[in-house]
């Protein structure tokens, strides 16, 4: 997080050898390296407790049920559709068409609050109704553990992301980012799409496998 | 009010700062330079050594009689390794060396500040903090006991419900973000910000060591993040989190996994720059070029990424399957091909040089001579039948010291003298510093030499008392211990009197044999460096003799 | 002296630009010489210690192993050290600055070199690697001889328990003890577990060390046979000590009083003397009695504050004295053991002196516990209970009840006669009931189970129903004869493996596959005593058997 603050503030710029690109845009690639690392780390866990001899780990299609598999995927679209909308973003931009560029990224917004709806809703229906009689019936106590921890902690992301991107909407509407300050949202992107790329891992492992 | 008369970077940014001390007080501490950041990292640190030195000697102290010296009470002695390990490791070599490349990585890339300088800041500023939380358990006298690592079930909320455990897990993940920081700051300071000619493979090896240490923090501080993540919320939520718990299903084993995914890396983290330091003093104090530059390049690179696949090598008496543990065996061996690819080329350098034996030069030859029993006795420990029974024992206790107090802490005092006259603008006291490392370099063997012997008879380590048949042993070292933090003392003083008293230094001090841009430009340098952009000249890479014209080092032209 | 200081200090000063006078040079040479030799021995001192066999496990097979490769490995690092420190003393011998406008020959490294030492520095390390490949297989894997004995090891905040069985002997019944206590030249198995927190058992001298790790079991095998190599399979003299087993690393010349071949250790008689707080050091060992040699045990992870005073005694005795020890043991058990059933099982009624209170009678003077003649009548209520009082036969082996029964006859001032464990068979035998279970095995209450069935019940109401009356399509369960059947197998069977069916959703899952023992015969239980079916409960005991039987 703190490594796009550095993308939005002036710093010094790059020397003459250089890999040619912005010095914000390499602090978002070597944070997202970092940022990949933890969601390898809780990742590893995950599958350490899930794929080890009677693990008693419950199928994920009778965890959720059919329907509820259904709307996370509705939800992995929307979130998708979220990161086109992105795209769309820094392309209007780069065409200095900035009105365009603002209505795309208020539809990238509205993606990701959508996102964080229908989880806040799947939570709150798998919490009351759900995983009590998993845990009754003596499936492993991490299948919602683990649960918790890969989706809160990508849903804290989306969080970040959602602020992130409002930051620069306000800041386009104020006239700070232009059609200039195409590296600006194109850092933004980077982690936007990096939070939806992380999420069909998350999606693929706790949902579909 | 005496007006404050400091030159370079360390002089005033205002008028109105030159003769208000707490002005001037507040432009450092609100520095966005880097290299008064870097100066504060190494303050920082140097409290926080110190720190760490006190809770070493009551371990040592409680350890030196048979029967209980100094605490009554068996918790109190159990939290002190920890603590001292949390203390050294976390506040004081990785932020000491996170200073050392602050100061002098931006220069000898040729830039005017890191990439990042706010950033830098903040990373800088989370630390204090930091290291209040992580030790609050002294203030609410409630020390958690379950040593470094922290393997539950113990630093579960059932057997370690205080609140410092809360405290301790919070200030690490905060350090991990700090150091994080850091290294994304460094990484695109260094790929990014190199001045004209200045291609990767001309910078100095210390630079280089910066890099491969930046992208271990990169990949490895997290997985230590995750792994305390999932541990508190085990300790706050232990109805619905049972990662480690085999009651809910859970595995304890896998915290260890995690753990040592990262506090393996952390070991190269803490001593990767101290390599890329005793290149630098080596090649200035023999008048040669570093032997085999690229190969040192690349062996640091190895031993990074080897780095990453040896983590089971902490966790041999774990139960892993035999066949698994014969893997991480050879990976952890091959670690040693690089490293000893570093000591042979060191010695290549010195090697028909022309050696001067300032005090730098001494810790870097202590470093290479008793850095190699350390590498040593790593090797040892690699064969897993006799790790197995050296595990835990005193022997292990000997080598970690062996590697990071006469390998990170011997380069860092090497460092910090070498680059002293270019941060201070004073030379300091040789003759004290002399003393130093004489003083340093005994007792350091003093102290951790026979706990090689102790853990070959079969002493665990973290006892709180033990078998009468080591007494003598645990005499000397406790001894040693105590005259080896006592000289640290006399670095200190030095330093910090040599500060405002020393003789002023020269620009390329050091016989005029720097040849990287930190001795080109004025010691203390200036606020932003370099007065215009600096273009580097690659130096020339062949045989060159003494009498040829141009005298020593040549540049391309 | 001043020379040798600046030597050392590599103060060359002015000294270093004039001429020297030869023998100020030759005496300066010299000093320096033996500076360097004294700083070289100080490091290689470490390994010459460890290489002259002073390694700490030297009293198994396995662990003489280990020992040897470990002054194999020793050594190479010490040839390495010596070289390193060798060739950086001669640099700086040699190549100290004379001049201060001196000016090396420049290089910027040598590829044959550095492929060199790369490629020696590889070789070492795989040979090493291989080396070890060697011990660990021998040392790890199971002995080709098989196992002779295993020990169960749990460990707990902060003590050892260690369990013995002896499968082969069915009179012998299993046995807990503090201390491990192994028989010389047997091939031995630790299981190791942990009740709490990660422990680690470590004997030093028997090269033992595993850790012990809550939810699940790590194994080590030894053959314990030192200092000994004396005693020979199945024989309890002792004799001479072979010296050729002890590896040896140094020559005579150079050997210490602390060296293992020159330690005075005669026959079977080391005894640990040190045990710290935790356990009383008897003036005289425990197992002074037997022929035995005592190490120390302790625990080698971090485990709380008593980490450091988990010792205990790792005791290896003559097979011989090991049998008399087990013998001792078993009986030293049996007398305690008829108290510590009576405050378990009947003291909350009967009271702690046997005096019960309004509604339970006394057994002190009672006339079925004083009078021999009534011995049987004794047997019989504690066996099948009267009135209020519980069955015990199927809790109690024939051992215990004895045991109890013989604590009732002779404490509180009652006389009324032993008893042994044949005249409790012969009771049961004469009232019909089922031989003694050799390990008594609770019945698990049926409301336990029903508690238990309700909960796991939960997940299958959503098509069964709350009332077992489900969906047209979904089966019935209220007096479906399936569930009510005798016989619970083929309900069992369903659950566990899941049955075609041409309704939706097609399929009954196999909902059980991966339920404990308890968990499913807690839900068999409740399905078959719920919903106004009235079948008989089911006990895990069941469960297990159907499952065996289905694999």
């Amino acid at each position: 997080m703190s490594a796009q603050d550095g993308s939005v503030m002036e710093g010094p710029g790059p020397g003459e050898e250089s890999l040619g690109v912005t010095n914000g845009k390499i602090g978002m690639w070597t944070f997202l390296v970092m940022d990949a690392m933890t969601f390898a780390g809780i990742l590893a866990g995950y599958a350490r407790l899930r794929w080890t001899p009677d693990s008693m780990w419950p199928f994920p299609i009778d965890a959720f049920g059919v329907i509820g598999i259904q709307l996370t995927a509705l939800n992995t679209f929307i979130l998708i559709c979220s990161s086109v909308a992105m795209v769309h973003v820094l392309a209007e931009q780069m065409r200095g068409n900035m009105d365009r560029a603002e209505k795309w990224l208020m539809a990238t917004i509205g993606g990701g609050l959508i996102f964080l709806g229908i989880q806040a809703f799947e939570w709150t229906h798998l919490i009351i109704d759900k995983f009590h009689l998993l845990m009754d019936a003596g499936y492993n106590q991490n299948f919602p553990a683990t649960f918790y921890l890969l989706t809160g902690f990508h849903g804290m992301h989306v969080a970040v992301g959602v602020i992130y991107n409002t930051i620069i909407l306000m800041a386009i509407r104020r006239g700070r980012v232009t059609k200039d300050h195409t590296s600006t949202v194109e850092i933004a992107g980077l982690y936007w799409h990096f939070v939806d790329l992380i999420w069909i891992l998350v999606f693929t492992f706790v949902y579909l496998i | 009010m005496t007006e404050i008369k400091a030159k370079g970077y360390l002089s005033p940014l205002t008028e109105e700062a030159k003769t208000n001390k707490w002005l001037y007080l507040k432009e450092w501490l609100c520095t966005t330079d880097a290299k008064r950041i870097g100066v504060l990292y190494l303050a920082f640190s140097a409290v926080m050594g110190l720190f760490g030195g006190i809770l070493s000697i009551l371990i040592r102290i409680e350890l030196a009689h048979h029967g209980p010296v100094l605490f009554a009470d068996p918790s109190l002695y159990n939290a002190l390794p920890g603590f001292h390990a949390t203390a050294m490791i976390f506040f004081f070599i990785i932020p000491a060396f996170t200073g050392a490349g602050n100061f002098v990585v931006p220069i000898q890339i040729g830039a005017p500040d890191m990439a990042f300088p706010r950033l830098n800041l903040a990373a800088f500023w989370i630390l204090p903090p930091a290291a209040l939380v992580t030790f609050f358990g002294f203030f609410i006298n409630s020390l958690p006991e379950f040593g470094w690592t922290g393997y539950p079930p113990l630093s579960n909320n059932v057997y370690s419900g205080m609140l410092g455990a809360d405290f301790w897990v919070l200030g690490l993940v905060l350090v991990g973000v700090s150091s994080t920081m850091a290294a994304v700051n460094f990484l695109a300071t260094i790929f990014n910000m190199r001045c004209k000619g200045m291609k990767l493979f001309q910078l100095p090896l210390f630079t280089w060591s910066i890099i491969v240490t930046s992208f271990l923090i990169l990949a490895a501080t997290p997985v230590l993040t995750s792994a305390l993540l999932m541990l508190t919320f085990e300790r706050m939520f232990p109805g619905v989190f049972h990662f480690f718990n085999p009651a809910g299903g859970g595995d304890p084993v896998l915290y260890q996994h995690l753990f040592w995914f990262y506090s393996h890396p952390a070991v190269y983290i803490m001593i990767l720059p101290g390599f890329g330091i005793i290149s630098s003093v080596v090649q200035t104090f023999s008048r040669k070029h570093i032997f085999g530059y690229v190969l040192m390049a690349w062996s640091m690179m190895a031993i990074a990424v080897l780095g990453f696949v040896v983590w089971a090598h902490h966790m041999y008496t774990t139960g892993i399957a035999l066949e698994v543990r014969v893997g991480f065996m050879f990976l952890t061996m091959l670690i040693a091909v690089p490293t000893g690819i570093k000591i042979f080329s060191w010695m290549a350098t010195m090697w028909g040089g022309s050696l001067k034996f300032d005090t730098p030069m001494l810790f870097a030859i202590g470093f290479i001579a008793m850095f190699t029993l350390g590498g040593l006795s790593g090797v040892v420990l690699a064969s897993v039948s006799v790790d197995i029974q050296l595990h835990d024992t005193y022997y292990v206790v000997a080598h970690i010291h062996y590697v990071l107090v006469a390998g990170s802490m011997l380069t860092l005092f090497a460092g910090l003298y070498y680059w002293y006259p270019k941060v201070s603008g004073k030379m300091y006291n040789e003759f004290w510093g002399r003393v130093h490392f004489w003083l340093t370099a005994i007792f350091l063997n003093v102290t951790f030499f026979l706990q090689h012997w102790m853990g070959v008879a079969g002493m665990p380590r973290r006892y709180y008392d033990y078998d009468p048949q080591f007494e003598w042993a645990n005499m000397i070292s406790s001894g040693g211990a105590v005259v080896l933090f006592l000289a640290q003392l006399i670095f200190v003083a030095n330093l910090v009197w040599s500060w405002k008293y020393g003789e002023d230094a020269e620009d390329n001090h050091w016989y005029g044999d720097g040849i990287h841009l930190e001795w080109m430009v004025p010691s203390p340098p200036d606020h932003h460096n370099f007065p215009e952009p600096p273009e580097w000249k690659p130096i020339i890479r062949q045989h060159v003799s003494a009498d040829q014209p141009g005298g020593l080092w040549h540049r391309q032209q | 002296m001043k020379h040798l200081l600046r030597n050392i200090s590599g103060m060359t000063g002015e000294d270093a630009t004039g001429r020297r006078g030869g023998l100020q040079k030759l005496f300066a040479g010299v000093g320096f010489l033996l500076i360097v030799l004294i700083t070289l021995s100080l490091p290689s001192m470490a390994w010459a210690i460890p290489g002259s066999g002073e390694f700490m496990a030297l009293h198994s097979e396995g662990g003489r192993e280990i020992t040897e490769l470990y002054n194999v490995i020793a050594k190479i690092c010490l040839v390495i050290v010596i070289i390193v420190e060798g060739i950086l003393l001669i640099s700086i011998i040699l190549f100290r600055r004379r001049s201060d406008d001196e000016l090396p020959v420049q290089n910027h490294g040598d590829l044959r070199l550095e492929f060199g030492w790369t490629f020696a520095a590889l070789l070492i390390q795989v040979w090493i690697g291989v080396a070890t490949i060697d011990v660990m297989w021998s040392t790890e894997t199971p002995p080709e001889d098989g196992i002779d004995m295993v020990v169960t090891v749990e460990a707990s905040q902060w003590d050892w328990d260690f369990h013995y069985d002896f499968p082969d002997d069915p009179d012998r019944d299993s046995l807990t003890h503090p201390d491990l206590v192994v028989p010389a030249h047997h091939n031995v198995k630790l299981e190791v577990t942990s009740r709490d927190v990660l422990h680690a058992i470590f004997i030093p001298d028997l090269g033992v060390k595993i850790d012990a790790v809550p939810g699940r079991f790590n194994h080590w095998w030894f053959r314990a046979d030192g200092p000994i190599a004396q005693v020979r399979p199945g024989d309890s003299a002792t004799i001479e000590r072979r010296d050729m087993l002890w590896p040896q690393t140094r020559s005579p010349a150079i050997r210490s009083g602390r060296d293992a071949a020159a330690r005075p250790v005669s026959g079977l008689e080391q005894r640990v003397d040190f045990l710290s707080t935790a356990r009383e050091v008897e003036e005289v060992s425990p197992y002074a009695g037997y022929n035995a040699v005592e190490y120390q045990g302790n625990c080698a992870e971090l485990c709380g504050r008593d980490h450091w005073d988990m010792y205990f005694r790792a005791v290896v005795m003559t097979p011989s004295s090991f049998e008399r020890w087990v013998d001792d043991q078993l009986e030293l058990v049996e007398e305690p053991v008829g108290e510590a059933i009576y405050e378990r099982r009947c003291s909350t009624c009967h009271g702690d002196d046997g005096t019960g209170d309004d509604i339970n009678p006394t057994l002190v003077g009672a006339d079925r516990v004083i009078n021999p003649d009534r011995i049987d009548d004794h047997i019989d209520i504690v066996l099948q209970g009267e009135g209020g009082m519980q069955a015990f036969g199927g809790i109690l082996n024939d051992a215990e009840v004895a045991a109890v029964v013989n604590h009732e006859r002779t404490s509180w001032g009652n006389d009324g006669g032993l008893i042994d464990e044949d005249d409790v068979a012969e009771v049961r035998d004469a009232l019909g009931l089922p031989a003694s279970p050799a390990m008594a095995v609770e019945p698990t209450p049926t409301d336990d189970l029903l508690a238990t069935g309700e909960r796991i019940y939960r997940s299958c109401a959503s098509c069964h129903g709350a009332d077992g009356r489900g969906p047209d399509y979904v089966p019935d369960l209220t007096g479906s004869e399936l569930v009510v059947a005798e016989d619970v197998d083929e309900l069992a069977r369903v659950l566990i493996e899941g049955r075609d069916s041409d309704q939706w959703p097609g399929r009954k899952s196999p909902v059980a596959r991966s339920m404990t023992d308890i968990q499913l015969a807690s839900l068999l239980t409740y399905i078959r005593q719920s919903f106004d079916n009235d079948a008989a409960e089911v006990q895990p005991l069941t469960v297990q058997e159907i499952r065996e039987e289905l694999n």
